[in-house]
């Protein structure tokens, strides 16, 4: 939906029906729209029942892999006697994505009922929410929603009366991007740098204050509890017919050159080009579309072209060679540069890397300079080159993927837009900005 | 430009508060060139304060995870987390003092130099960026008589940076000016913002 909170009629709002309703909020008006009684029945079942019914559902992690949440969860080994831990990643801050954040400010109890939920599925007593330091409003809402459910008695050492302790705290990052890789987070919130770790040993094995570890993303752990009183079919007819691999409901944040930016939630295998043109009402009067990065920063770059022939899921994307990502959907119209804009994003990842790996840390520094001295008009052909090779190195080579995220839009912008930067070298040019057509 | 006590990233990406501005334009606030306050150290994690840390250490298994937090609230009470105070946080929760400045130069958020009364971080990733950040950040620059990012106005009110990405890519540009969060700013906009923070 767009600003304000109006959701377009081909959208099918699961995880936003409720954006932009202070009630909501409330615990209160949480209760009043149905909230907390999938954990009131999660507490009853057996942790396995629960791990099934998400299995069956087909949910995948929303943070960026889409992991299946239920097979990841099955990876915690009950009753091994050492505690359990269960991370929300609500570090929300690759480019272009901004979905986490309307879930905590409009429907902070949502977050702390699928914490909940989701620590009783794993065995763990203990779930942290760590967001980040920027979002002054998100953790104010959200502090102010744990309090309510700690008084209520909802969460805590006997949640809603089950005798099952379900503690849920929130935990305030200081400004690292790094620190939403999740091994990263897991330093942060011991009180560490968040540098990554390396895996293996995986989370689930020894994780958070090196006990097993269960981290998933802030719109994962919202769709469980619909999930849980809906039945896992229910959520599973939510896909197209010929990919059963994708399921459920897609929040996609729109930004950039678009008419209408904003959070739009669609089943998934929805139409890209529909996506674009109808619900976020195209470009900007008198431009065109030319690129589109569909799934966050991190992402390979897209022509238009190859955007409105995409279906809406993670395999959809994947067959036009770019991911779903965390569905933060960057749009850029033709009066944007290309190499401008990759060499921005360059920049972030340089000043984001946690300088750990070699490759990285020099990379995504080389790669800028490198990306800025051609925008500026001192490139030279053998630049391409170098740029190549710099992302070769910097992929699948570190302990964590910031290098390769860093690789995909530069490889993917060399190649799809490839004369843009040569006539940056052959002719010295600036980019020169179309007119608008009338 | 300064790449001195990051810690991370590298020279030349990302501009952040820097120790020269108030005290060589002989702003409001009063420290010596290195950044260590000539007034003697009064401790932060007494009274209060102190028993809000008490009782955020039950949440964690360890008195290290604690240490965000309590950077936080060295922050809150004091602007900035000086030497001093990380050599206190260092005892309060059995650390050395080399550890938690380890762990404050990774992150941009805790200031290692006092800054303005205002402290004015502009998005400029690449969302924000097509969607004209530069000019934002032109405007805030320009208003503020900050001139320059990282440096301190004058007047010891305003310091003034860019920072990467927000979260908010759908209400560019958003701004944070000290802890209040602000979306869809213009370079239009922008003395509208600065007139409630004087």
């Amino acid at each position: 939906m767009g600003f304000p909170f109006k959701p377009h009629p081909r959208e099918n709002t699961v995880l936003s029906k409720h954006f932009g309703q202070a009630e909501a909020r409330t615990l209160d008006g949480w209760k009043a729209r149905g909230g907390y009684r999938a954990l009131e029945q999660a507490l009853g079942m057996d942790p396995l029942a629960i791990q099934g019914v998400v299995k069956e559902s087909g949910l995948r992690g929303r943070g960026g892999a889409g992991f299946p949440t239920g097979l990841k969860w099955s990876f915690m080994k009950l009753g091994d006697g050492k505690p359990h831990y269960l991370c929300c990643n609500a570090d929300e801050s690759e480019p272009g994505t901004f979905k986490d954040r309307e879930i905590m400010r409009w429907t902070p109890h949502a977050l702390i009922e699928g914490c909940a939920i989701a620590a009783h599925a794993i065995g763990a007593e203990t779930a942290y929410i760590y967001i980040r330091g920027e979002f002054t409003e998100p953790l104010a809402v959200m502090e102010q929603a744990c309090a309510e459910a700690l008084r209520a008695g909802i969460i805590g050492k006997n949640a809603m009366g089950s005798g099952k302790r379900v503690d849920v705290w929130v935990h305030k990052g200081a400004g690292a991007y790094i620190c939403g890789e999740e091994t990263a987070l897991m330093n942060s919130l011991e009180g560490k740098r968040g540098n990554p770790r390396i895996k293996p040993p995986f989370p689930a094995a020894a994780g958070l204050f090196g006990m097993p570890t269960t981290i998933n993303n802030v719109e994962t752990l919202a769709a469980v509890p619909p999930i849980l009183v809906n039945g896992g079919e229910w959520y599973k007819k939510m896909s197209r017919p010929d990919n059963p691999k994708s399921t459920g409901t897609k929040l996609w944040s729109v930004c950039g050159n678009v008419a209408r930016p904003g959070n739009y939630e669609v089943e998934m295998g929805f139409p890209f080009k529909d996506f674009l043109y109808d619900l976020c009402g195209g470009p900007p009067p008198g431009r065109k579309f030319k690129a589109v990065i569909p799934g966050g920063s991190s992402v390979p770059i897209i022509t238009i072209e190859e955007a409105e022939a995409a279906l809406m899921d993670y395999e959809g994307m994947v067959a036009v060679g770019t991911m779903l990502g965390s569905a933060g959907c960057i749009v850029m119209d033709d009066a944007q540069s290309i190499p401008r804009q990759v060499a921005r994003l360059a920049r972030f990842y340089a000043h984001e890397s946690c300088a750990q790996c070699t490759q990285c840390r020099e990379g995504t520094a080389w790669t800028t300079k490198i990306l800025e001295r051609m925008v500026a008009g001192d490139g030279t052909t053998e630049d391409f080159d170098t740029l190549m090779s710099l992302a070769d190195d910097m992929t699948g080579k570190t302990i964590c993927v910031l290098s390769d995220s860093c690789a995909a839009p530069v490889v993917s912008g060399l190649q799809k837009f490839r004369g843009e930067f040569e006539a940056l070298i052959t002719k010295k040019s600036v980019h020169t900005v179309p007119a608008i057509v009338a | 430009m300064t790449d001195e006590g990051t810690g991370r990233g590298v020279r030349g990406t990302g501009v952040r508060s820097v120790s020269h501005g108030p005290s060589a334009t002989g702003g409001a606030i009063s420290t010596a060139p290195n950044g260590h306050s000539s007034e003697p150290y009064v401790p932060v994690f007494t009274g209060e304060t102190k028993a809000k840390l008490d009782a955020l250490l039950v949440r964690y298994p360890t008195k290290m995870a604690a240490l965000l937090p309590a950077l936080w609230m060295v922050q809150e009470a004091r602007g900035w987390v000086s030497p001093e105070a990380m050599a206190e946080v260092a005892q309060v929760l059995g650390l050395t003092a080399a550890y938690v400045k380890g762990v404050v130069t990774f992150y941009t958020m805790y200031h290692q130099h006092p800054v303005g009364k205002h402290f004015i971080q502009v998005c400029t990733t690449t969302p924000c960026h097509v969607c004209g950040a530069e000019d934002v950040v032109k405007a805030f620059l320009q208003q503020t008589g900050c001139g320059e990012l990282g440096v301190t106005s004058a007047d010891g009110k305003y310091t003034v940076i860019e920072v990467e990405c927000l979260g908010a890519c759908g209400f560019a540009t958003p701004v944070m000016v000290n802890s209040d969060f602000i979306e869809s700013v213009t370079p239009a906009n922008v003395s509208d913002v600065l007139k409630k923070y004087v």
